[in-house]
């Protein structure tokens, strides 16, 4: 798919749109073009994933749509609402619809396990401490983890519960549109696939639209409804799980084969 | 210029460029800390406020640092009075001690060395935590959860700076006059009525005012400096090191310079 610059009108049933989205960022005066009009539609309810090497701009894309990184060009609408317009201070009261996990978790380092996952609501509207244990453990349950870990820290945990107390944290808030970065960077085969697993039963459980960037193929054809290729700032390639091994498009292929 | 020479010229002209390269990004970086420090004070006049974190901080940078700001304070109030008397010794002027001792310490020890105590053990720690916050992606993960990182992390130490530090001169200003008092009383023979009624006949209020309002600053300084270099440090634990190294740095040399500048303000010199 070549991303030409084309107009696209607003749809309502558009989770996620993205319109001529450009972003460069400047080192020592040389301009590093990262994303060059990009033109996405993701509509609700779908699972898009988005593949593409180390350094490709997946992270800067999904940092943008989040409205973390400012974007040089272009428009971005979250369920219609044309959110790159708006100012970064007002854009953040508009974020509780929207949730994201990151690759490393980000976990709270200073809160126990109990107020990272009620972080998002308690930061809000005050919780009583029953309420928040309440609420910690039947959004811990939810990701397969027990009450015993509660009062456990961040840095007590392995890596893959690190990764469910966060997706814990995320359902927690009850988003309608939600960002996976890298969700099984890092991980076992075992737990990537316990995090697949998770991705599609929380999203399903959210009636979620789900936006992820990921290098792993397993990953990638387990959950998504529909995945693009991002090569060199641009989307290259978009199609279903199932094409994908059938596709013709060498950046693609190179890709999946590890040939470079 | 017929007297240089082209190589010269060129010199002098590569000279220029990197003195004007210098002096804009100093101003850069000067206008950067400003509008840092502006955009998180003006935070705390608009909702939500979170007072529990300010009050944390609070806790963090003023008990906290009770104990090292106040044995600073004991020992230098101590040194001072052992200092004055052998100076003092040569005019036959003994009797100033506690002038001197009360005088000094609340204008300018008590500020600055509670300062420079706070800056070694607050700006670096909270360079540190920012800057590990933001490499580990918890910055945008406040501000995935409709939580402005300024006002939830960084007006809170900043406010809880400015109220803490003069309470901890305060502090060590007792304390300062206190080691002086038990020096001068227990080691030099002195009168122990006599040295507390001349300390309290001779300090002024602008004395004490001068030196609160300057520790204020000092508080100001060392969270924006700690907030500064910790939410714009770059990736890494290399990167975390050197902001946490420069909040203490800039911090502890701006301390230095506002003292000087609050000194000449305040007593019209």
């Amino acid at each position: 798919m070549n991303n030409t610059e084309k107009p696209m009108e607003t749809n309502k049933n558009m989770a996620i749109k993205l319109q001529n989205v450009s972003k460069s960022f400047f080192s020592e005066g040389v301009e590093k073009v990262v994303l060059k009009n990009i033109n996405l539609e993701i509509k609700q309810g779908e699972s898009y994933v988005l593949i593409g090497g180390s350094g490709t701009g997946k992270s800067v894309l999904i940092k943008s749509i989040m409205g973390i990184l400012d974007i040089d060009k272009g428009d971005i609408f979250l369920d219609g609402v044309e959110v790159s317009k708006i100012p970064k201070n007002k854009r953040i009261k508009m974020k509780s619809s929207i949730g994201m996990l990151f690759q490393g978790g980000a976990l709270f380092d200073s809160m126990s396990v109990c107020d990272n996952v009620v972080f998002g609501i308690n930061v809000h509207n005050r919780l009583s401490k029953e309420e928040a244990k309440n609420i910690a453990v039947e959004n811990l349950e939810l990701v397969g983890l027990d009450s015993s870990v509660l009062s456990l820290y961040p840095s007590e945990l392995s890596g893959g519960m690190q990764k469910r107390v966060a997706f814990a944290r995320l359902i927690a808030t009850k988003p309608k549109i939600v960002f996976f970065d890298e969700p099984t960077s890092g991980l076992d085969p075992i737990m990537s696939n316990v995090i697949n697993d998770l991705i599609i039963k929380t999203t399903k459980y959210l009636g979620a639209t789900s936006f992820t960037i990921t290098h792993d193929m397993g990953s990638a054809k387990k959950i998504a409804d529909r995945i693009g290729m991002l090569y060199k700032a641009e989307i290259v390639w978009e199609g279903t799980p199932n094409s994908i091994n059938t596709a013709d498009n060498k950046t693609l292929n190179n890709f999946i084969n590890g040939i470079y | 210029m017929k007297f240089l020479g082209s190589g010269a010229l060129l010199k002098i002209n590569s000279l220029v460029i990197s003195v004007g390269a210098s002096f804009l990004a100093f101003m850069e970086s000067l206008g950067s800390k400003i509008l840092f420090m502006l955009v998180a004070i003006f935070s705390v006049f608009s909702r939500p406020i979170y007072f529990r974190n300010m009050l944390k901080q609070f806790v963090e940078i003023a008990f906290y640092s009770l104990p090292i700001v106040g044995l600073t304070a004991f020992f230098t109030g101590m040194v001072l009075a052992l200092q004055s008397y052998v100076g003092f010794a040569r005019f036959s002027a003994e009797g100033a001690i506690a002038n001197v001792v009360v005088v000094s310490i609340t204008r300018e020890l008590g500020p600055v060395l509670t300062a420079l105590m706070v800056a070694g053990r607050i700006s670096g720690a909270i360079a540190a935590e920012i800057g590990t916050m933001k490499v580990s992606e918890q910055l945008d993960a406040l501000y995935t959860m409709s939580v402005n990182p300024i006002k939830y992390l960084i007006t809170p130490k900043i406010i809880a700076g400015i109220i803490a530090l003069p309470i901890l001169v305060m502090f060590a200003n007792i304390i300062g006059v206190m080691g002086g008092w038990l020096t001068a009383v227990v080691q030099l023979d002195f009168s122990s009525s006599l040295y507390l009624k001349n300390t309290i006949a001779f300090v002024t209020a602008l004395d004490i005012v001068s030196g609160l309002v300057k520790a204020a600053v000092f508080g100001l300084i060392i969270t924006v400096m700690g907030c500064y270099f910790g939410y714009f440090s770059s990736k890494g634990a290399m990167g975390v090191g050197k902001a946490t190294t420069n909040a203490v740095v800039v911090s502890s040399i701006l301390i230095f310079f506002f003292d000087y500048i609050l000194t000449v303000l305040f007593f019209n010199i």
